[in-house]
């Protein structure tokens, strides 16, 4: 396995072996590291002194069940402090083919290039072609220049124009650039060095193989097993998608509606994952309820939705989205969210920080709450670059300073994803307490059978939470494998052993994870964070979320204890 | 003793209305007979609060039995 060094300054790389004793060190945990042993905490994000780190999980192109995934790291322009986001699709495999474990991307630049990557090497060419375009676009012009069984990440107009909210994009296992690393701004770093895209060719290349088969195969059919067994990973989860939170966070008031002013929504029917089916199955032809990003996965929560006429609008409409690009917006229409959702697809913009950013116009009454048409403008303001589409492009807090709202969905910088978090208070103390700012993939709670409602022992679920969702960011396993393996880790363990061939244990994950929170909390720390920014916005403690009866009231101390100055993850 | 069920589990419909209990039950007791795994089946609110496995049912309960996964 290798480390890929890459100068976009002056276009040059070098490659480093990864040594036995980092073997470990994947995802989440490699990005964060890399970036507190490397870059200044206090440097500028899209400076010559941030790096980009691109790191494929410990398992990613393993080939086992939903382990496709790679992160990607930075200092971010977003939140200010340090980032990781990670997603499926098929880049990951492709660059793990070509023997990668990690790419890192230095310097900057004005102009941008394709970095195109093959089992010879690295080249440099010039992307003015692909400028300015959809991402769909954008794609089918690396497709037919490079082959279409490329692997590729690109960003979108958001992130040639640096924007707070640009995602990166890559392809899912059908080559639609749908699967993005949405959160933080780090399509905006991309953009600040130069990268347009990044394409991997795998051609002549053997595909990875364990090192010890007879350990490996037998963790796999266990895991596989347990994929197959659980009712979430292996029934709802194929069947409604994400989509099927939506009755579920109505019922427990935390569905964020009209800028997070309510946590119930009227029209929540029509927009649930029942609906979402209903509606796919009826229209038929390209589309399909069940649909798997990354090649092999079991669990299979993607989908692709059509029009009336069967077409493909885009893929995947999933709960998050929903939430904020729907309800928080008070638009109840499936048809509308999802030319929401397909125009951010398509600028690559983060959904949650776009859905969130107009949401607060909204609340700004620079349009009313449920007015799809003037959501939409502001979607194509972004894209031809007009002053409105900039402030969007800015994100929820941003967009909060220049109107003067006091209400904006936001900690660290980072808008909310789809959870109120005086309903869900375990999820509140994620957001407050997690270096990444507020992410419910940083330490997700809602799944826990415990009451939401109550303040008390949530600092503890969110705590624990925090090292589980960053073990599965460090192995590259999509987190929703979690509900199946359950708390015994030995079996990812044991899949990890057989994969690198070096013994691994539950508890060796587990510290990993622990460390990979201290690093991220340690930058943070360096660049000025203190436990002043573990707080959620003033007025979730103070007004009532309606349809819960709930202001969030954990304790603070108690949260700070986990937080930057406390930092006792795990 | 009278209690309402509303079943989210697509694959569970059938549980949804009036269901007869004997006094005393628990919340787990009540769905384990039902045959959903505790703590892996469902999430289980009892009048819009999710509650303990201790949970003693009472007349009149309105049981809801959601979806467990979780956004992403």
């Amino acid at each position: 396995m290798k480390i890929l060094r890459i100068n976009m300054s002056d276009l040059t790389y070098r490659e480093e072996e990864v040594p036995a004793d980092k073997l470990l060190l994947g995802g989440r945990a490699l990005t964060s590291r890399i970036i507190k042993e490397e870059v200044p905490a206090t440097c500028h994000p899209l400076g010559p002194n941030n790096k980009l780190v691109l790191s494929n999980g410990v398992l990613t192109a393993s080939m086992a069940s939903s382990a496709e995934r790679t992160s990607l790291g930075g200092k971010s322009p977003l939140t200010g402090g340090i980032k990781e986001s990670n997603a499926g699709g098929t880049a990951g495999l492709k660059m793990g083919r070509l023997g990668l474990r990690a790419i890192i991307f230095e310097g900057i630049r004005d102009d941008f290039y394709t970095v195109y990557i093959d089992k010879d090497g690295v080249r440099f060419e010039k992307a003015d072609d692909l400028l300015g375009k959809r991402v769909s676009e954008s794609a089918q012009l690396i497709y037919e220049k490079y082959g279409k069984n490329v692997g590729l990440y690109m960003i979108g107009v958001s992130g040639e124009r640096k924007m707070n909210t640009a995602a990166m994009a890559n392809a899912d296992k059908d080559g639609s650039p749908t699967r993005f690393c949405g959160r933080g701004g780090l399509g905006a770093v991309a953009g600040a060095k130069g990268i347009k895209a990044i394409v991997f060719n795998d051609e002549g290349v053997e595909k990875n193989r364990p090192k010890n088969p007879d350990v490996y195969k037998e963790a796999l059919k266990q895991y596989s097993l347990s994929l197959r067994e659980n009712p979430g990973t292996g029934k709802l989860f194929p069947e409604l998608g994400t989509a099927a939170m939506v009755r579920s966070t109505n019922k427990l008031g935390a569905l964020p509606t009209r800028n997070f002013s309510t946590g119930s929504f009227e029209h929540y029917k029509s927009i649930s994952g029942e609906t979402l089916r209903e509606i796919i199955l009826e229209r038929g032809g390209e589309g399909t309820p069940t649909h798997n990003c990354m090649p092999g996965c079991a669990i299979r929560c993607s989908n692709i939705y059509p029009d009336k006429d069967g077409k493909a609008v885009t893929s995947p409409i999933e709960y998050e989205n929903i939430g904020l690009l729907g309800s928080n917006l008070g638009i109840g229409d499936m048809d509308q969210i999802v030319e929401l959702n397909r125009l951010c697809n398509e600028l690559a913009v983060d959904t949650i920080e776009t859905g969130a950013a107009i949401g607060v116009a909204m609340e700004a009454g620079l349009l009313e709450f449920g007015d799809f048409e003037g959501a939409r403008q502001l979607l194509l303001d972004l894209e031809a670059d007009k002053p409105m589409g900039r402030i969007i492009g800015g994100g929820a807090e941003l967009v909060g300073k220049i109107y003067g709202v006091r209400k904006v969905p936001v900690v660290k910088g980072q808008a909310m994803p789809a959870y109120d978090p005086r309903s869900i208070k375990g999820l509140g103390v994620t957001f407050a307490t997690s270096p990444q700012g507020a992410d419910h993939t940083a330490g997700q709670t809602v799944r826990a059978q415990v009451d939401h409602h109550s303040p008390e022992g949530q600092v503890k679920i969110s705590q624990k939470s925090q090292v589980v969702n960053t073990i599965y960011d460090n192995l590259g396993l999509c987190y929703f494998a979690a509900g199946a393996v359950g708390p015994n880790l030995d079996m990812l363990a044991r899949l990890i052993t057989g994969y690198i061939g070096v013994e691994v244990t539950a508890d060796d994950i587990k510290n990993m994870a622990k460390q990979t929170l201290k690093d991220e909390h340690e930058f943070n720390r360096m660049a000025g964070f203190t436990k002043a920014h573990d707080r959620l916005p003033e007025h979730f403690y103070e007004e009532e979320n309606p349809a819960s009866g709930t202001v969030f009231d954990v304790d603070q101390e108690e949260m700070e204890a986990i937080g930057v100055e406390g930092n006792h993850a795990g | 003793m009278q209690v309402k069920v509303t079943c989210m589990i697509p694959w569970r419909s059938e549980l949804t209305g009036d269901h007869q209990i004997p006094d005393g039950m628990t919340i787990r007791e009540f769905v384990e007979e039902k045959e959903i795994a505790w703590d892996q089946e469902a999430l289980v609110t009892v009048n819009d609060r999710i509650v303990q496995e201790s949970y003693v049912l009472k007349e009149g309960d309105h049981i809801y039995l959601l979806v467990p996964v979780v956004g992403g």
